[in-house]
């Protein structure tokens, strides 16, 4: 059986791809790549915990049903929140686009002092 | 002291001489404008003049009846009485109550005070008519009066300063009564900064005073000790001053010197003496009334009674009297000689005020006190007269005050020049007139002092004495030279000086004169809120309506008459005036009574020696020749008209007269040093303070918080990016710190 460890490590390559490219990427829509990316990097842990808890892997059925079935409730209900926040936020980038030459993210400064 | 028993109406009648100017002058502010509006300008000016010369009147006929009453039915040494109405400040250690102290020395002052003010409040309502602000003139001048009966008539040095200062006020007022012209404006500032001076100085002395009385009242003569608790809480009062100093004063000789020195620097500031003189003479910017009530016959005695009435601190210190008849005996001198290059009528008369003040600390300083105060008085008489002449001279001459252009006014103004001739003649020392009785007493005491009064090995009594003869010479030569300028013979080429006027210099000379408005004169570069440019025209154009100048056709007109009677008391008083206060030493038994207390004179004044016999048996024919050097100097020179040196061209003046007509350069002088030097000196402290110190510790401040802010600042660099590599850096370090197991 893969160890937990293995998911654990690709769920961190993940994550940190996602930052470092949030941080180096002026785009929005790469830097929203980049926060699904962290964002799915967080879902692959949380299955592979549900997958590892301790009662899953000795098949303890007096545990409930959520207690199954936690980590995979979550991953689905991130997802949604995710799916719900890229489209308000590819909202407000179409809107800046339309009244800014250019959406990069370091152009966006009207507020800074 | 007599008991006040039988007396009971004497409280009330002290408080209502006093309040009555008072009330007058809060009728005349109240009540001035609109009783004009509601009678007219011609009817209500007459109610508001005989208003304003009725209570000054009241009060003068209230201390007629004290007089009448008790001084000339008691011996005057019994006649010291203490009224006390209410408590002005009351501490547990100090008590001031509004207290009113009459004594031959009080009583005598306010003689002088209401007497010759009621005369003058006559005159003015004659001489102001015209002016546009009568009421307000009125104000003033009753309030003047108010202040000064305070001023002598309070029996604490505190009331005492009340009175100073009020009297102080008015004349500032009075000076900047045309305030619309920017010199007068000027002139009031100076005489109020200048007053400063000395009442800094009169201060200080109340402050040494007061010390004195707390820091030694610990132990007594007899080496008890003595707590301030024990001390009259009203310490400031005259009675308890003068029944303490004498001892404490024996033992601190020292601060005798002091207390009488700082003393004197007061009564230098209202008196006009050498150091502090500079303001007098620019006070004749006020109306001339004015000048004479305030500038010549009773505000500038104030000094010479507050050394009355301090005397007994003088006469602990020989340093002090001595340096306040040398301070007087140089001011006579110096003041008499500037005199001479004066060409305005008033100056000189300011100048000879400046000088005959210099005669009273004379007599001050050798120890003559009531001489000092009976030339007040017959000073008063005269000095009032020649000033009110004057301004009968200027009225009658379209204000101009230049006595060049003056000449042949016998004719014109016969009363007035009858009167100012008297009055000439009463200050030069004519033998039997007025002047002459107390500058004889001056004379006298300086010769006979018996202070030994050894300034630096110089007998000091007898210098002041022969300075006192010379300065009688001066005096006789400018009066006659201002008499003669003005009323003698003014023929040249047979017509009156004021018909030669060139007619180019015709404009820009009335500036000078009183009250009179000449827009091109102005220097408005001071003006920096626009003050006097906005009211210029109205007051211009007011002004021009009722001027007339002085021109070929000018013909003078003698005053009103109730002008003329004021001239012709004054006259008479001048006259008789000095023989009736001297006959049978009448004054000097008055006055030397005066003090509250008697005490045992102190040691060193006996002692003293002079051989001045000679010169006291042959004093009458020395100053009798003073008067007649002077007077025959006067008429050589000027019995024929303006003399060529003295005329229209300035070039041609001696370089004496020149320096003379400049003040010796004293003023400017002055203003240069303290003026200037104080600007560069203040320059100075704004570098080295304001600019340097303070501003730079504010800036420092400064700085630091915009350097923090400056290294802060790259944390918020409005990068959105950053502010994520920040975060993540930090949920990071937080990570760690967990793991570490920094939580538990």
């Amino acid at each position: 059986m893969i160890p937990l460890s293995a998911y654990l490590s690709v769920s961190l390559f993940l994550f940190l791809t996602g930052l470092v490219g949030i941080i180096i990427r002026q785009s929005p829509v790469v830097m929203f790549m980049c926060i699904e990316m962290m964002l799915n990097a967080v879902n692959l842990s949380f299955v592979s915990f549900a997958r590892y808890a301790p009662w899953v892997a000795s098949g303890d059925i007096t545990q409930t049903a959520s207690q199954w079935m936690t980590g995979e409730i979550t991953v689905l209900f991130v997802m949604a929140v995710a799916a719900a926040e890229v489209a308000v936020g590819l909202g407000m980038i179409m809107s800046i686009y339309k009244n800014e030459p250019d959406v990069n993210v370091d152009a966006l400064s009207n507020l800074k002092g | 002291m007599i008991s006040l028993e039988n007396y009971n109406w004497l409280h009330s009648v002290i408080i209502l001489m006093v309040l009555m100017p008072f009330l007058g002058a809060l009728f005349q502010a109240l009540y001035g404008k609109l009783t004009e509006c509601l009678l007219g300008v011609k009817s209500g000016r007459w109610l508001l003049g005989s208003l304003a010369f009725t209570f000054v009147g009241t009060s003068f006929g209230l201390a007629l009846l004290v007089v009448k009453d008790i001084f000339l039915k008691h011996p005057a040494d019994v006649c010291c009485f203490r009224f006390t109405y209410f408590d002005w400040i009351n501490l547990e250690v100090l008590r001031v109550p509004v207290e009113m102290f009459l004594d031959p020395l009080s009583i005598t002052m306010v003689l002088l005070i209401t007497g010759v003010g009621s005369l003058i409040h006559l005159y003015s309502t004659a001489y102001m008519s015209d002016d546009a602000e009568y009421s307000r003139f009125f104000t003033y001048l009753n309030m003047f009066i108010g202040f000064m009966l305070i001023l002598v008539l309070s029996n604490n040095l505190l009331l005492l300063f009340v009175g100073w200062e009020g009297v102080g006020l008015c004349s500032y007022l009075l000076i900047g009564f045309w305030y619309k012209n920017l010199e007068n404006a000027k002139a009031a500032n100076k005489a109020f900064i200048v007053n400063r001076i000395g009442d800094l100085g009169l201060l200080l002395g109340i402050f040494s005073i007061a010390f004195l009385l707390h820091s030694t009242y610990g132990i007594n003569s007899a080496g008890n000790v003595i707590t301030p608790q024990i001390l009259d809480p009203r310490w400031l009062s005259y009675d308890i001053i003068f029944g303490l100093l004498p001892s404490i004063l024996t033992s601190y000789p020292d601060y005798a010197t002091a207390i009488a020195l700082l003393l004197f620097v007061g009564a230098m500031g209202k008196s006009a003496q050498f150091p502090l003189y500079v303001w007098l003479p620019d006070a004749m910017a006020g109306p001339t009334p004015v000048s004479a009530l305030i500038h010549a016959a009773t505000m500038v005695t104030s000094g010479i009674f507050l050394l009355n009435r301090m005397h007994m601190v003088f006469e602990f210190s020989p340093y002090a009297s001595a340096i306040v008849s040398v301070v007087g005996a140089i001011t006579a001198v110096w003041a008499a000689l500037i005199a001479f290059g004066q060409t305005d009528i008033k100056k000189v008369l300011a100048y000879s005020t400046v000088s005959q003040l210099g005669y009273m600390f004379m007599a001050c300083g050798v120890g003559a006190y009531w001489v000092g105060m009976f030339h007040v008085l017959t000073h008063a008489f005269f000095k009032a007269l020649l000033f009110l002449g004057s301004g009968a001279v200027i009225y009658a001459m379209a204000h101009e005050q230049d006595m060049r252009r003056y000449g042949n006014l016998w004719r014109y103004l016969p009363v007035t020049g009858i009167c100012m001739m008297i009055g000439t003649f009463a200050i030069a020392g004519i033998p039997l007139l007025s002047g002459f009785w107390s500058k004889e007493a001056i004379l006298h005491a300086a010769f006979e002092s018996s202070y030994p009064a050894n300034l630096l090995g110089v007998d000091v009594a007898t210098l002041v004495g022969w300075t006192g003869v010379f300065v009688a010479i001066l005096t006789s030569a400018y009066m006659f030279r201002m008499h003669l300028l003005t009323f003698g013979i003014p023929f040249v080429n047979g017509a009156e000086r004021w018909r030669l006027i060139p007619a180019h210099d015709h404009h820009h000379h009335h500036s000078e004169s009183e009250g009179a408005v000449e827009s091109e004169k102005y220097d408005f570069s001071d003006d920096t809120f626009n003050f006097y440019r906005r009211e210029l025209c109205s007051h211009g154009c007011h002004h021009s309506d009722e001027h007339h100048a002085l021109d070929k056709n000018h013909e003078p007109k003698e005053v009103p008459y109730s002008m003329q009677v004021v001239l012709v008391i004054l006259a008479i008083l001048s006259i008789f005036g000095g023989f009736f206060l001297h006959q049978h030493h009448f004054l000097e038994h008055f006055l030397s009574s005066s003090s509250a207390v008697s005490w045992v004179k102190p040691e060193i004044l006996v002692d003293s020696y002079h051989d001045n016999h000679g010169v006291l048996e042959s004093l009458l024919y020395i100053s009798i020749l003073a008067v007649t050097i002077g007077m025959s100097y006067a008429l050589i020179v000027y019995s024929r008209g303006l003399p060529e040196k003295e005329g229209y061209n300035e070039e041609k003046w001696s370089r004496f007269r020149l320096f003379a007509k400049d003040g010796f350069m004293f003023d400017s002088s002055l203003s240069r040093i303290f003026g200037r030097g104080g600007y560069k000196l203040s320059e100075g402290f704004w570098y080295v303070f304001d600019n340097f110190l303070i501003d730079g510790i504010v800036n420092m401040f400064g700085k630091l918080s915009s350097i923090c802010g400056e290294m802060t600042r790259f944390f918020q660099n409005g990068n959105i990016r950053f502010y994520i590599f920040m975060m993540s850096l930090a949920i990071l370090v937080i990570i760690f710190y967990i793991l570490k197991g920094g939580l538990n």
